[in-house]
């Protein structure tokens, strides 16, 4: 008889659910079994504990648990399937015929399902008895993919919010770049000076009243007011206005941009945003989101 | 409740498990622990069932008249409770074929050259 070894924790837990698994096989399997079958585990753990090292001993243990849950799993099935009450091809063959070998001697969809299933199973227990057998390198493979994840989500987060995102506050429909077209000098693209901008805003109607451009090069955030007003002359992209004051052939050329912070990257401009439109944006954001 | 007499190569191919069970059982009769322990020292260590896995194994192959329970050894000096288990001339007729399988691949293997110089000088001595 095996002598019994004390065992304390998570060996003895371990234990215990060892003999209540071999209670959940089936009665004839139980029956012919499970005496056998604790006598070898028995026989097994004092080879282990002769080695006089208590984590191989809980590891031989958890090896022990996950696999008889398998056979208890196992032997009800095999014992349903006997009794006809889990035939899954015959069934199958009673309805529709489906898996009845084809012409050509195959088998039939049915079967292939099943064997596929049967595969698929011996591939998930190998794969956890792997994990189990080298416990480092599955600790190092679920803290690899953590760290992959983490890394991935982070940096899609500084993308998402650079490059993807809308800048809050600002509605790109109403965000435009103003150029000077100098006909006088043959330019085209002149860049707006500072000055220039604070003439147009406060000498014509082109430019509402409450527009900023905090540089030159920036776009113009024109709050909730309409930035362009006058005669417009639509060409492709291009909002073209000529203003009637001016008399040196200068007139004002705007195009719609995206607002987003690679936008005014590319154009060197950098846009300050009230903190009550962050807020409202973020009340927009999360009304949409319910 | 055996299942009709089947042919031995409609077995084929073998699970790793049921091949090293039947071969330990050649020519020989053991209880469960001690075809564990022998499955583990032929694959030096690589290899040690569990036993509800080995006892899942070991109803199948009864089942499928693979193997059988054997009377108690007399002349055995493991003393150890539980069944033993034979083969039957069925289990005995898959193993052999199950291996001449295997010694056709090795055949093929070797024509290759998978091993390379090693298995050229194995297959030459």
């Amino acid at each position: 008889m095996n002598r019994v070894p004390r065992a304390f924790g998570a060996v003895a837990a371990l234990r215990r659910l060892y003999r209540l698994l071999l209670r959940a096989h089936p009665e004839p399997v139980r029956r012919e079994y499970a005496e056998e079958l604790w006598e070898t585990v028995r026989a097994l753990e004092e080879d282990v504990t002769r080695t006089n090292a208590p984590r191989p001993l809980t590891r031989f243990w958890l090896r022990e648990v996950i696999a008889l849950l398998g056979s208890a799993v196992r032997a009800h099935v095999d014992l349903r399937r006997r009794d006809g009450r889990l035939d899954l091809r015959t069934r199958s063959v009673a309805r529709d015929g489906a898996s009845r070998p084809t012409s050509a001697g195959r088998p039939g969809p049915a079967s292939v399902t099943r064997e596929t299933a049967q595969r698929l199973l011996r591939d998930v227990r190998h794969a956890v008895r792997l994990l189990f057998r080298r416990p480092s390198y599955a600790i190092l493979t679920v803290l690899t993919l953590a760290l992959g994840i983490g890394a991935n989500t982070a940096i899609f987060s500084v993308i998402d919010g650079v490059l993807l995102e809308v800048f809050p506050g600002l509605d790109g429909s109403r965000l435009v770049h103003v150029w000077e077209r100098n006909l006088a000098q043959g330019g085209d693209r002149w860049e707006l000076a500072p000055a220039d901008f604070e003439d147009y805003r406060n000498r014509t109607d082109v430019v509402e009243r409450n527009a900023r451009a905090p540089l030159a090069h920036a776009p113009i955030d024109a709050g909730t007011q309409d930035v362009i007003r006058g005669r417009v002359r639509v060409s492709q992209r291009e909002t073209a206005v000529e203003p009637t004051w001016l008399a040196d052939d200068r007139f004002v050329v705007a195009k719609r941009v995206r607002i987003t912070l690679a936008a005014l990257a590319a154009i060197g401009g950098s846009v300050a945003i009230p903190a009550a439109s962050r807020l409202d944006h973020r009340r927009r954001r999360r009304a949409r989101l319910s | 409740m055996r299942q009709p007499e089947r042919q031995p190569d409609e077995f084929l191919p073998l699970t790793h498990l049921t091949y090293h069970v039947l071969l330990v059982l050649h020519g020989t009769q053991l209880h469960g622990y001690r075809i564990i322990k022998e499955i583990a020292r032929r694959t030096e260590g690589r290899m040690e069932p569990e036993t509800g896995t080995l006892y899942t194994a070991i109803r199948r192959m009864k089942d499928e008249g693979l193997i059988e329970t054997a009377e108690p050894d007399e002349s055995a000096t493991d003393t150890r409770r539980g069944h033993s288990y034979r083969l039957t001339p069925l289990g005995r007729a898959v193993l052999r074929a199950e291996t001449e399988r295997l010694v056709r691949l090795l055949e093929v293997a070797g024509e290759k050259r998978v091993l390379g110089r090693r298995q050229a000088m194995g297959t030459s001595s």
